[in-house]
């Protein structure tokens, strides 16, 4: 068996998208000739997966993280380069392929909405064939794992959106699938759905030899299950390694929000040259204005402690509010970009 | 074949779960039944018995079964698909290892078997016993059944065309409105295909509607001889090789072109 599952070359797909003219002349002058503009949603994005790897995809909203989903799994077609999966060519074997994977989706469920659970299982248990000795000891892993069993007979619509994951997720592995795709599993979860959703996902993997794919922009799902990842902006790919590599990078940055807003803006724009004068470091503090007062201070711990800059902020300044955030993906994307993996 | 057999039973089950909607959908029948009764009483109340060749039972049959016949095939194919393309529900259909024609198709039967067992079946009885229109306990019914089938296939069919190209309209409803009203009205189940202008009525009947309504309460009524019995449903047989194909070619275009952005 060849020890790749996902093999992808130059995978590329472009959008055109319809731009509309603005006002009434311009909605008439549509109606006569139309202005596509191109959108390059993945544009020639290269990689591989090795079977039984646990893989995060990530990247901020429109990077093009679910349309490369939806290339491997077959429902878009590429415009250029292409990818095989598990022996397949997902778009043009997609019966075929599609029996071999698991797809969940964060916003939508597969299950029957009216029906109580267990329906829907049991309709999936048929579309996929799968044997019932296969069915009854994957429902018990997922009852050992979280007690579904409880859910199997309410109607979908009355479950929760968590109890509704689980059940979405549980669903898509019914027939063993060599890979299982989660775009957004943990999206709109509470903190104990999310420990819940990783500790199955580590479980499948584990246990079944699941090859799994997750794209989230949650950071606590990657650091938590994904030995590598993948972060992708603008449908090409800027990172693509080991997890630990960028935890490295970036898993000392932190961000401090401040509420200056007491403060004139030309005090707070003397902020950034004095922080520069107190705390030299090779990679200079930061500091951005919201525009309501708020000022982002992005800072890496390892050079300069966090508390010794807020200590000094709010020694010199009027600090209102304070909040402390782990970097955000917008931040670590512009500073991939300055070469902070290379 | 049990796969898809699964999701028809699925698909029963979740048509039964609204009662509400059950109830308002009997009643809607009958409101019908009862409108469709009184003004073809008003419409012979001066004529001496006949009009068009047609008595009034045999007008109001007419009338009534066809709009029986509607509720039946009538599942919002259209509007499912169409709804499900433009809100990218499509994926999940497609993640299935099955063919998204027949999935569609199965899924909609499962919505028409629900609606004949408990609107359509009914609602026959009535017309029958309730309003006395004469039907005999033959073959006829055999024939009917099966023409009743056929009528859905070709509905179901028409119903997938039109959502397909729908979703690029942004105005699914809208065409899905005009759809009905057209081969509601071309197909003889609103006025009787007899009641149509002489120069007209070949025009009618080279056209697939009246497959759809006309021939299934024709055969219902059992007026024809069994050879003609057969041939109008090889004809309606023919309309659904033609309407299947163009179905299957709608629904390859529609794979090349999907467009799912987002989420």
């Amino acid at each position: 068996m060849n020890k790749k599952i996902i093999e992808a070359t130059g995978l590329t797909r472009h959008f055109r998208v319809l731009e509309r003219r603005e006002g009434l002349s311009g909605a008439f002058k549509d109606l006569f000739s139309r202005n596509y503009r191109t959108v390059k949603a993945v544009d020639g994005v290269s990689f591989s997966v090795d079977r039984g790897e646990i893989l995060g995809l990530i990247g901020p909203n429109g990077a093009g993280k679910s349309t490369t989903i939806k290339l491997l799994t077959g429902v878009l077609k590429p415009t250029a380069g292409g990818v095989t999966v598990d022996g397949f060519v997902p778009f043009s074997d997609r019966r075929r392929y599609v029996a071999n994977i698991g797809v969940v989706l964060g916003q939508r469920s597969q299950l029957w909405w009216n029906l109580p659970v267990i329906e829907s299982f049991k309709v999936l248990k048929e579309i996929y064939r799968v044997p019932d000795a296969v069915y009854e000891r994957n429902l018990k892993l997922f009852n050992d794992l979280v007690d579904l069993k409880r859910h199997y007979h309410t109607p979908v619509r009355k479950l929760s959106l968590g109890q509704k994951s689980i059940c979405d997720i549980a669903a898509s592995f019914l027939h063993d699938p060599a890979l299982i795709f989660l775009d957004e599993p943990t999206i709109g979860l509470d903190v104990s759905v999310k420990k819940n959703v990783r500790k199955i996902i580590r479980t499948l993997n584990r246990e079944l030899g699941t090859t799994i794919i997750i794209t989230t922009h949650d950071t606590g799902d990657i650091g938590n299950l994904c030995p590598r990842l993948i972060l992708i902006d603008k449908g090409t790919i800027v990172y693509d390694g080991p997890t630990a590599r960028f935890n490295k990078a970036f898993g000392s940055f932190r961000t401090l929000h401040l509420d200056m807003s007491d403060m004139g803006e030309d005090e707070r724009g003397a902020l950034e040259g004095r922080l520069a004068g107190c705390f030299p470091c090779r990679e200079k503090i930061s500091v951005r204005e919201e525009g309501d007062g708020w000022v982002t201070l992005t800072l890496n711990q390892d050079e300069v402690p966090l508390l010794d800059v807020l200590n000094h902020c709010l020694k010199t300044c009027r600090v209102k509010d304070v909040k402390i955030e782990d970097i955000s993906l917008e931040e670590v994307i512009i500073k991939s970009y300055e070469g902070a993996l290379a | 074949m049990r796969r898809y057999a699964a999701i028809v039973r699925n698909m029963f089950l979740e048509s039964l779960n609204f009662r509400a909607d059950f109830i308002f959908m009997v009643l809607g029948n009958l409101v019908g039944v009862f409108l469709a009764y009184y003004l073809w009483r008003a419409v012979y109340a001066g004529s001496g018995g006949t009009l068009h060749g047609l008595g009034f039972l045999q007008a109001f049959a007419y009338v009534a079964v066809s709009g029986c016949i509607f509720t039946m095939i009538e599942t919002w194919a259209e509007w499912d698909l169409a709804m499900s393309i433009s809100r990218g529900d499509i994926v999940l259909r497609l993640h299935l290892p099955l063919d998204l024609h027949l999935t569609t198709l199965v899924e909609s039967l499962g919505i028409f078997l629900t609606r004949l067992v408990f609107t359509g079946v009914p609602f026959l009885l009535l017309i029958i016993f309730a309003f006395g229109v004469p039907v005999a306990a033959g073959i006829n019914l055999i024939f009917f059944t099966v023409s009743l089938f056929f009528s859905f296939l070709i509905s179901f069919n028409i119903d997938f065309i039109v959502g397909v190209t729908a979703f690029s309209f942004e105005s699914v409803l809208g065409l899905k409105l005009i759809k009905d009203a057209v081969i509601l009205f071309l197909s003889g189940a609103v006025i009787p295909l007899a009641f149509f202008p002489e120069a007209l009525r070949p025009v009618l009947m080279v056209l697939p509607f009246q497959a759809m309504y006309y021939t299934p309460v024709n055969l219902l009524l059992g007026e024809k001889s069994i050879p003609e019995s057969v041939l109008m449903l090889l004809i309606q047989a023919g309309w659904i090789a033609a309407f299947m194909t163009a179905g299957r070619l709608f629904h390859r275009k529609i794979l090349g072109k999907l467009t799912v952005s987002g989420g």
